[in-house]
């Protein structure tokens, strides 16, 4: 059975969020709507991979006027390649998971074909 | 999202590290982006959860809880027995100076040396500091009304009335539980720049010296030894290894531990943390040892009777008896604790302080004298010079001012 990647599936909706635009930075609100977490649930785990160097964080440099400037996130290098290691290894553990399993042996098939 | 809402956000995340602020700020600007308003709140419940959590918040309150309960059942352990108004003043002050004293400690060394360290030895050592005070409150408690009933006051005349003297020695107690307090307070906390090894050899000689000295004193000093477990000569080699311990444990862990300290540790350089370690494990020695001894041995007096008909077999005495024995002012006993309590963190500071700058002072003065030019190597036969300004000890923390002014001590000779 394939391994699992070592992620939450909170974790991994987050890296894929992220992945979808890999080169953007993305805003905590439009995360939270792509992975329908919620904020107490989506932030630890932004801290927790910038922590780990997958995430990189900055300020808006324009904010509307008006409003406060807001956070911004998107994918290291290194998290870029973490987060499809993950991915890739959560889709093949699942593919796994799910196959359906084979009810009558080879032999059977063949012997009963010679008999016909 | 209003102003106040948005000050709210900015007090909110000054209580987290530094080095998570930014999150909180974050997640308070975005509240803006939600639409609806029961969205919003919604957002913003989750970030005040972000923050309780990462500012240890729960751990704080908890801690908030367990110490209001303690005070609840100190106060409530001395509630005074007799009707004797002096006793009943000087328990009830005693207990609530000390509550006072416990309760405002920590929020001062937390302005001036931050947090606990990240280690459970060290808010172990916190924990059983504040409860071993507080125990002995208790235990104080509850021998002044065994020893001083009314009948007793009477007899003994103006010695026990009201007095200047009294409520000096009170005040005096005060002050020592403070500097027990904030001494352990100071060592545990993360800008003092000790290592998790230092307080294991630290605490770990402490309690091997407190519970030795238990050994040979569950009374107090006396004539006679007054354990029952260590009759005779038998006494003579535990109270060698009493004395050993007293000053040799504190020189001992001095030197283990800056020997165990490789490197910098937070922001001074490796001959100074060196420094650092040894001064600290030394008083760190004499300050649990004497906690040791010195609640152990009231708690004795005050909840041990059958300890004390142990002790004293066939003598047929009370434990009232006993405890005035022990405890009545300048009896042989109450003087053993009252040298204890005094003088071993004395003996403590200086021994470390001693013992870490013969090792490694040299090193922190060579460092000195290198200075921020990396000038040549500093002359061998230095005249007097005043306290180096080039350490970074902190001036404020009385460890090292103590370890800097007895250095420059030692340097005119």
């Amino acid at each position: 059975m394939a391994p699992r990647s070592g992620f939450s599936a909170q974790t991994l909706s987050v890296l894929a969020a992220l992945c979808s635009q890999p080169s953007q930075w993305q805003h905590g609100y439009v995360l939270a709507k792509q992975t329908g977490l919620k904020s107490g649930t989506l932030y630890p785990i932004l801290i927790r991979l910038a922590d780990r160097g997958l995430v990189e964080a900055c300020w808006q440099d324009e904010p509307e006027p008006g409003r406060p400037r807001r956070h911004l996130y998107r994918l290291t290098a290194e998290g870029l390649t973490t987060a499809a290691a993950a991915m890739a290894s959560e889709a093949a553990a699942q593919r796994q998971a799910t196959r359906p399993r084979s009810t009558t042996a080879p032999g059977l098939t063949a012997s009963a074909q010679w008999v016909g | 999202m209003g102003r106040l809402s948005r000050a709210a956000g900015r007090g909110a995340a000054r209580l987290l590290p530094a080095e998570r602020r930014d999150w909180a700020e974050a997640i308070w600007a975005e509240a803006s982006e939600v639409p609806s308003a029961l969205e919003r709140l919604g957002w913003l419940t989750g970030g005040a959860w972000l923050i309780a959590r990462e500012s240890l918040m729960v751990r704080r309150v908890r801690n908030t809880i367990l110490f209001a309960v303690a005070a609840a059942c100190l106060a409530w352990t001395a509630l005074p027995g007799t009707p004797s108004a002096f006793i009943t003043a000087n328990i009830w002050l005693r207990a609530i100076g000390t509550v006072l004293v416990l309760a405002g400690l920590p929020w001062l060394v937390r302005r001036r040396l931050g947090a606990v360290i990240d280690s459970r030895l060290a808010r172990s050592l916190r924990g059983g500091t504040f409860a071993g005070i507080m125990a002995l409150i208790v235990a104080l408690a509850r021998i002044d009304r065994i020893t001083n009933t009314p009948r007793q006051l009477a007899a003994a005349g103006p010695h026990n009335q009201p007095s200047i003297g009294l409520v000096g020695m009170w005040l005096f107690f005060l002050v020592l539980v403070a500097g027990y307090a904030a001494g352990i307070l100071a060592v545990t906390a993360k800008r003092s720049w000790v290592t998790s090894t230092t307080l294991s050899i630290g605490a770990g000689t402490g309690v091997a010296l407190g519970v030795v000295m238990y050994a040979i004193m569950p009374l107090g000093f006396g004539q006679y030894a007054t354990a029952p477990w260590l009759r005779g000569s038998a006494i003579d080699p535990v109270v060698a290894i009493a004395w050993i311990l007293l000053f040799g444990g504190p020189l001992a862990a001095a030197l283990l531990a800056g020997w165990r300290c490789s490197g910098s540790v937070g922001a001074l350089v490796p001959a100074e943390a060196k420094i650092r370690q040894g001064v600290a494990a030394g008083i760190l020695v004499t300050l649990v040892g004497s906690l040791v001894v010195c609640v152990l041995g009231p708690a004795t007096l005050a909840s041990f009777s059958w300890l004390a008909h142990l002790l004293y077999a066939g003598q047929h005495l009370t434990s009232a008896a006993i405890a005035h024995r022990a405890s009545a002012p300048f009896s042989p006993g109450a003087a053993g604790y009252s040298l204890v309590w005094f003088f071993f963190p004395i003996i403590g500071l200086g021994i470390g302080a001693m013992t870490a700058l013969a090792a490694w002072g040299n090193q922190a003065a060579r460092r000195q004298g290198q200075g921020p030019g990396g000038g040549g190597p500093g002359g061998p036969d230095a005249a007097p010079e005043p306290p180096p300004t080039g350490l970074h000890a902190d001036t404020d923390d009385v460890p090292s001012s103590v370890a800097i002014g007895l250095y420059a001590g030692t340097r005119s000779y």
